[in-house]
């Protein structure tokens, strides 16, 4: 039983990661292929990061796939959010001065 | 062939594939999207794929490459960024 959840939450996850891959692949506006790029870490990661946990039981292995996978989870908004930054800035709709 | 091995091979091939893909095309932004797509894809592949074979010590690569690759893209979008009027 166990193994079965376990399995179908890594699944749901790899099925999350690999359809905004490859709909990142088909977009072609910069700013919906950077929207995309969230559900990998917001949704995808955790999704199997739990699904291996409860696969594998609490233990030193299932905290290091929790780390990894909070790792994740917070550096994806920072980065998506930096990168859209760049993307208007590059863009010029908003400066790149320094706040006073 | 055992479910985690299926979904490793998925993770692979429609995972990082295309995110491989998008990072070897188009402006150097849109390259940047991809690169941080292959990091997020290649994270997740390795953690199912120590499962998929049963060695926890694979887990080591990405544990490592989860805040690189954030440090990283970081540094990316400080560079690529327009330099204002000096």
């Amino acid at each position: 039983m166990r193994h079965d959840v376990g399995l179908a939450l890594v699944a749901a996850g790899v099925l999350v990661v690999a359809l905004a891959c490859v709909g990142a692949l088909l977009v072609r506006d910069r700013y919906d292929r950077l929207h995309l790029l969230s559900p990998t870490s917001s949704l995808g990661g955790p999704l199997i990061g739990v699904g291996l946990t409860v696969e594998l039981g609490v233990g030193f292995t299932s905290i290091e796939i929790l780390f990894i996978v909070l790792v994740l989870f917070v550096s994806g908004s920072v980065v998506s959010a930096a990168t859209g930054r760049l993307l208007a800035q590059n863009a010029g709709d908003v400066s790149n001065e320094p706040r006073a | 062939m055992t479910g985690y091995t299926v979904c490793t091979a998925v993770l692979l091939l429609g995972g990082v594939a295309p995110a491989l893909a998008v990072a070897s095309r188009g402006t150097p932004e849109e390259r940047l999207i991809g690169l941080e797509l292959v990091s997020s894809a290649a994270v997740l592949f390795m953690l199912v794929l120590s499962q998929a074979i049963g060695q926890s010590f694979y887990l080591s690569v990405p544990l490592v490459l989860a805040p690189l690759s954030f440090a990283g893209t970081l540094v990316f979008t400080r560079l690529l960024g327009r330099r204002g009027p000096s």
